[in-house]
């Protein structure tokens, strides 16, 4: 069988599908008709990632630019590949249908289909490349699609798509960003992660040989280059998926990335873009074992920092999200917050060494969360844009009444929040509880650190309330919205219904599938169900008291402001390398130039025709001189050149 | 059947037509640049007939005699002929793109001339032009030193008199500028070939090798570097290139870029293949100048506010990479520098053309005053990104393939500490490069529109003429970034020998 056929109608169909409408991008009715065409490009890779999923397992390759450079076609079908694939096709399928209806009458339809599904076909690259370069390849088509698509709505012209308050200053900075600066944002802190790892993955392949990350000897790897070696080299690739993940401190592109359309939003906060940095992360590490790897020096610290990166992420991405009034980008916070414990459970696998059917717990419970998390907050994010359409507002907004009168947006927030924070028994709780296990060990075991279970809780309270009080104040306590537009927006609601239904379906496949087994039995103890109760009752109160006057003032806008981070970003950085760029520009290269061409160069012409005058003055003793001189040059020349005479 | 004199034919007919342009300007008149852009274009085919058969394994040679001294030889094997196809098909895609981009600024320059000179202005620019394609292709397939040094100072005459006839701000202190360095930088080969003629008794390359081992050789390759260097611009000797490149025609300025970038394959040629061991003294510092470049270059870029100017200082920090890979003397990365050289005169083309069309369209340079023109010229916005993606290195173009060779090419030569520091400056000049692209993107064609721009109806995207070819230069830009093996089998057959 030719299984070639099927990863090519799954990478190129959504890409070759959505060429029609990109050439048709004059057309109005053409750009009508042909995202249908876009769709089912989609659809056919849920197919391809079905049957992925269902009948292929294992290594397959074909030959691309030969074994000089090690680059090929190398796709692994394993546990991780298999279940991510479906989750991303069917994530943007969903999505796909909801943008139908979403993006009509925008005025750039062909701009967003074309990157909208080469999002999606970059996302299957990575999830199924076992190449690091295929990998990369795929992972930079995310970053170019995610840049177009963040700054799809580039005019500016309207305030619905800027993040933050229009004209708000706090100090010189104004903290409101439109959509072209969204997208500048994105591509500079994610150019700025991927640069040092292709830097990471090209050593990889001179130290290592080979760029298959299921066949490269990581061992003898970090052992050749020891400590140092080690740690640098996985910096510079784990920079790229901290920045692509938007871990602190490059989470700010994440936030301003809520000027794309909502369907990107939800896009790239459930299974692309995000999810990329923590998915490759699992993957790899999933090949690294670093749990058998303990005498590889520098190897530890390297999963100490992303434990503690992610820990931090995450609750930095809850505290933040309790002080925001934005629909979407209270849900960014969140899903930053999601991230970051994501990665800080594959990186406790160093520590970690249960095994449930051949695989280490700690990864499986980073997968498990990153799937159920896929699909809730991709719900979520669907609801704030059928939100935003309808009371044309992109804050928080919408009482009992206004909930009552859109349903299906509330019944689903209701199903994905509650799903989604660990309450029990609910899909979160158990693969939750599986973390708690995981971060519990690191206190009692190996290596005897508190931080991370005290952290997991107070982030997991934490985004308990901040569910809540999105809930909350978008249906139940929220102010009355100014506009209220509730017709339509049919497939928008058969969108986010079907999505937030695979909740129950994963919340099943916990309870037949031997691997999650594990999730199971840690649910049923004690540490974890009173965490679950404590998310349970931080969300009833956060329901009921969603915004705290006291709280709102001070903490809540040094929060909503996200701690200022946007500083570092928009003010710091630039401003040091601008003023860099200046020295070099006014002071280096001013200097140099003018050295050049307003000294040596006029100083040197001005010699030469100085002594052109001097020969015509007709002394004798000058001439003599000349001759002389020209000898003497002659000999010097000669002896040193060793010409004979 | 063979076609005869193939070689010298790509080099004479541009010059024979350049001659019939010269003679018959009052009736070909605007037919002149399409005439040019035929002749190249037929230039292109031939080559593309001796790039078949050099791909097949063969090696294409003429010889000419020249006087008592010099043979006029001409080679075409598996580096001189990837690189002169490229820089043929970048010169007639630019002489397309020129026809209407000359027109206007003919009428800007001289437009209170009379109607009879300003044909004659605009025919002396593709006599002209003709001549820089004719030189490229000369330095190409030469097979002697003096004959480089001549096609290398060939070139200066014609960009002297392009820059003062039709570049902007201060067009004769610039050319004039412009003629020095590339005399002088000429002149360092000179003094180096009359010292390889006094040790060997020849100007041919191919008997260079009997240099290997000589203590003259470390000289000989020290006055080469020198003056290959400055037309490098490689720091500091780089003073020119902001002002040549940057107050050119954009249309010379993409012929600009392969004037300096050519010298990386010079260096190859004469240099690097007959005397590898005698340049391992050279490697470190080449490496340490064409990273302090590439930083200097990006730096220089990121505080430009002329659209032209951006594009210029882009072209010094660009250069160096390809000097990075040559310097670092491994198969994998001079393979890599050359592989590099290509994509980016490719991406430089484009890249400095879109920034023409720019200003063609709206008559403005400072990136201050534009802003959101990509919903009045979508198509040269794609453009600009597409020429940002081959600068920046970004997958399926062939900057992120070139980069990729190179680096593990560099990486393979230093491993250790050298290598991490190499790792570390290559890492912070691609992230600079990205910013100056992209941030020049946002720049130029995001945000909101401008009311001057927006109440100018003339502001669209110009004729296809100039656009179409400068996609086809993004094509084979992504072609060969996609599928880079024939290249590379054809550069492996010449610098694997090594």
């Amino acid at each position: 069988m030719n299984e070639w056929i099927f990863f090519l109608l799954l990478f190129l169909t959504p890409v070759v599908s959505s060429v029609p409408i990109a050439l048709a991008y004059k057309s109005k009715e053409w750009t009508e008709r042909l995202p249908y065409l876009s769709v089912f490009g989609i659809f056919v890779s849920v197919l391809m990632s079905l049957y992925i999923f269902f009948t292929m397992e294992g290594q397959y390759s074909w030959p691309w630019l030969g074994p000089e450079l090690g680059i090929n076609f190398v796709f692994m079908c394993d546990y991780l590949s298999r279940y991510m694939g479906v989750v991303t096709a069917v994530i943007a399928f969903f999505i796909a249908i909801y943008g139908l209806d979403y993006m009509k009458g925008d005025y750039r339809p062909s701009w967003y289909w074309f990157c909208f599904n080469l999002f999606t076909a970059s996302m299957l690259l990575v999830v199924y490349s076992d190449n690091l370069f295929l990998l990369f390849v795929g992972w930079e088509g995310l970053g170019a699609a995610s840049w177009g698509l963040i700054g799809h709505w580039f005019r500016d012209d309207d305030d619905i798509a800027y993040v933050g308050k229009a004209g708000r200053k706090v100090g010189p900075l104004e903290l409101s960003w439109p959509p072209s600066s969204g997208g500048w944002r994105a591509i500079s802190t994610i150019r700025f992660g991927d640069v040092p790892m292709f830097f990471a993955i090209a050593a990889i392949w001179v130290l290592a040989g080979n760029l298959n990350i299921s066949e490269i000897n990581w061992e003898s790897l970090f052992m050749g280059i020891g400590a140092a070696g080690t740690i640098i080299l996985m910096l510079c690739f784990l920079m790229g998926l901290f920045t692509k993940s938007a871990q602190v401190p490059f989470s700010e592109w994440l936030m301003t990335a809520m000027t794309g359309p909502t369907t990107v939003s939800a896009l790239l906060h459930s299974a692309t873009m995000v999810a990329a940095g923590a998915f490759v992360f699992l993957k790899v590490t999933w090949y690294i074992e670093p749990w058998n790897l303990h005498n590889v020096p520098g190897l530890e610290l390297v999963y100490t920092i992303v434990l503690f990166v992610g820990l931090l992420s995450g609750l930095y991405g809850a505290l933040c999200g309790s002080g925001m009034l934005e629909r979407k980008v209270l849900l960014a916070a969140s899903t930053m917050s999601s991230i970051g414990l994501m990665f800080a459970a594959g990186a406790a696998s160093f520590w970690f060494h249960h095994e449930i059917a051949g695989m280490n717990l700690a990864l499986l419970v980073g997968f498990w969360y990153m799937a159920t998390h896929a699909f809730a907050k991709a719900s979520l994010f669907l609801v704030a844009g059928h939100l935003i359409h309808a009371t044309h507002s992109r804050f928080l907004c919408g009482g009992l009444e206004f909930g009552k009168r859109i349903k299906p947006a509330f019944i689903a927030t209701i199903i994905a929040t509650t799903f989604l924070i660990g309450m029990p028994p609910l899909t979160a709780y158990w693969v939750k509880s599986g973390m708690d296990e995981v971060m519990e060990h690191l206190y009692l075991h190996e290596p005897h650190i508190v931080l991370p279970i005290i952290l997991l809780i107070l982030t997991s309270l934490t985004y308990s309330a901040i569910m809540a009080r999105f809930l909350s104040l978008n249906f139940i306590k929220g102010e009355k919205p100014e506009h209220e537009h509730l017709e339509g927006g049919g497939l928008m609601k058969l969108g986010y219904s079907m999505m937030v239904s695979v909740l129950f379906i994963l919340l099943f496949l916990i309870f037949i599938n031997e691997e999650t087994a594990g999730f199971v039995h840690a649910g049923y103890m004690s540490m974890s169900f009173v965490v679950g109760v404590g998310a349970l009752i931080a969300y009833l109160v956060a329901l009921y008291v969603p915004r705290i006057s006291i709280f709102s003032r001070v903490p809540g806008t040094f929060f909503n402001d996200r701690m200022y981070l946007p500083y570092l970003n928009d003010y710091i950085t630039p401003k040091i390398g601008f003023f860099i760029s200046y020295m070099v520009q006014e002071f280096g290269n001013r200097g140099i130039d003018a050295f050049f061409n307003t000294k040596v160069i006029p100083g040197l012409f001005g010699a030469i025709s100085k002594g052109i005058r001097k020969i015509q003055i007709g002394y004798l003793n000058v001439y003599v001189k000349i001759v002389l001189g020209f000898v003497m040059l002659f000999l010097i020349i000669a002896s040193i050149g060793g010409i004979g005479l | 059947m063979m076609i005869p004199s193939i070689l010298l034919q790509t080099i004479v007919v541009p010059v024979i037509t350049a001659l019939f342009i010269l003679l018959t300007r009052r009736k070909t008149g605007k037919k002149a640049g399409l005439i040019a852009g035929i002749a190249l274009l037929y230039t292109t085919v031939l080559l593309c007939i001796v790039g078949i058969r050099v791909y097949q394994g063969a090696i294409i040679s003429e010889g000419y005699v020249w006087g008592p001294y010099v043979t006029f030889g001409l080679l075409a094997d598996g580096l001189s002929l990837p690189i002169a196809l490229i820089i043929n098909i970048i010169c007639t895609a630019l002489a397309f793109h020129s026809l209407r981009y000359m027109e206007q600024r003919v009428d800007i320059i001289y437009g209170e001339e009379d109607a009879k000179t300003k044909l004659s202005y605009y025919t002396t620019y593709f006599c002209l032009y003709l001549l820089v394609s004719a030189a490229f292709i000369g330095i190409c397939f030469a097979t002697n030193l003096i004959v480089i040094y001549l096609f290398i100072e060939l070139l200066v005459i014609p960009f002297y008199l392009l820059i003062s006839y039709f570049g902007y701000i201060e067009r004769f202190r610039v050319a004039v500028m412009c003629f020095l360095w590339g005399i002088v930088g000429g002149t360092f080969v000179l003094f180096a070939s009359v010292l390889v003629y006094s040790q060997i008794g020849s100007f041919e390359i191919s008997k260079l090798h009997a240099l290997a081992g000589n203590p003259m050789a470390v000289w000989i390759a020290l006055l080469i570097f020198l003056g290959l260097f400055i037309k490098m611009a490689v720091f500091p000797l780089h003073v020119w290139m902001p002002w040549v490149d940057g107050e050119a025609p954009t249309c010379i300025a993409g012929a600009l870029t392969i004037y300096a970038n050519i010298a990386a394959y010079v260096i190859v040629r004469v240099l690097i293949l007959p005397l590898y061991d005698d340049l391992k003294v050279f490697s470190i510092p080449i490496m340490v100048m064409a990273l302090i470049t590439i930083i200097y270059g990006a730096l220089l870029a990121l505080a430009q506010d002329d659209v032209k100017r951006l594009c210029a200082c882009s072209t010094i920090g660009q250069i160096s990479f390809s000097l990075v890979g040559l310097g670092a003397l491994t198969i994998w990365s001079i393979e890599g520098g050359i592989y590099y050289f290509m994509s980016h005169i490719l991406g430089k083309a484009i890249l400095f053309s879109t920034a023409g069309i720019v200003v063609y369209v709206t008559g403005i340079r400072d990136m201050k005053d534009m802003g959101g023109l990509i919903r009045k010229m979508p198509i040269t916005a794609t453009l600009w990104i597409t020429g940002a993606v081959i600068l920046t290195g970004v997958p399926l173009s062939s900057g992120f393939t070139g980069k990729w060779i190179l680096f593990t090419g560099v990486f393979g030569a230093y491993h250790a500490s050298t290598g991490l520091v190499i790792a570390i400056l290559g890492i912070l000049a691609t992230i600079l490069t990205a910013a100056y692209t992209f941030w020049a993107a946002k720049r130029i064609f995001f945000g909101p529109l401008k009311p001057d721009l927006a109440n100018d109806s003339r502001i669209r995207d110009p004729p296809l003429s100039m656009s179409i070819p400068l996609i086809i230069l993004a094509v084979i830009s992504i072609i060969i970034g996609l599928y880079p093996e024939p290249l590379m089998d054809l550069l492996h057959s010449v610098i694997g020998l090594l």
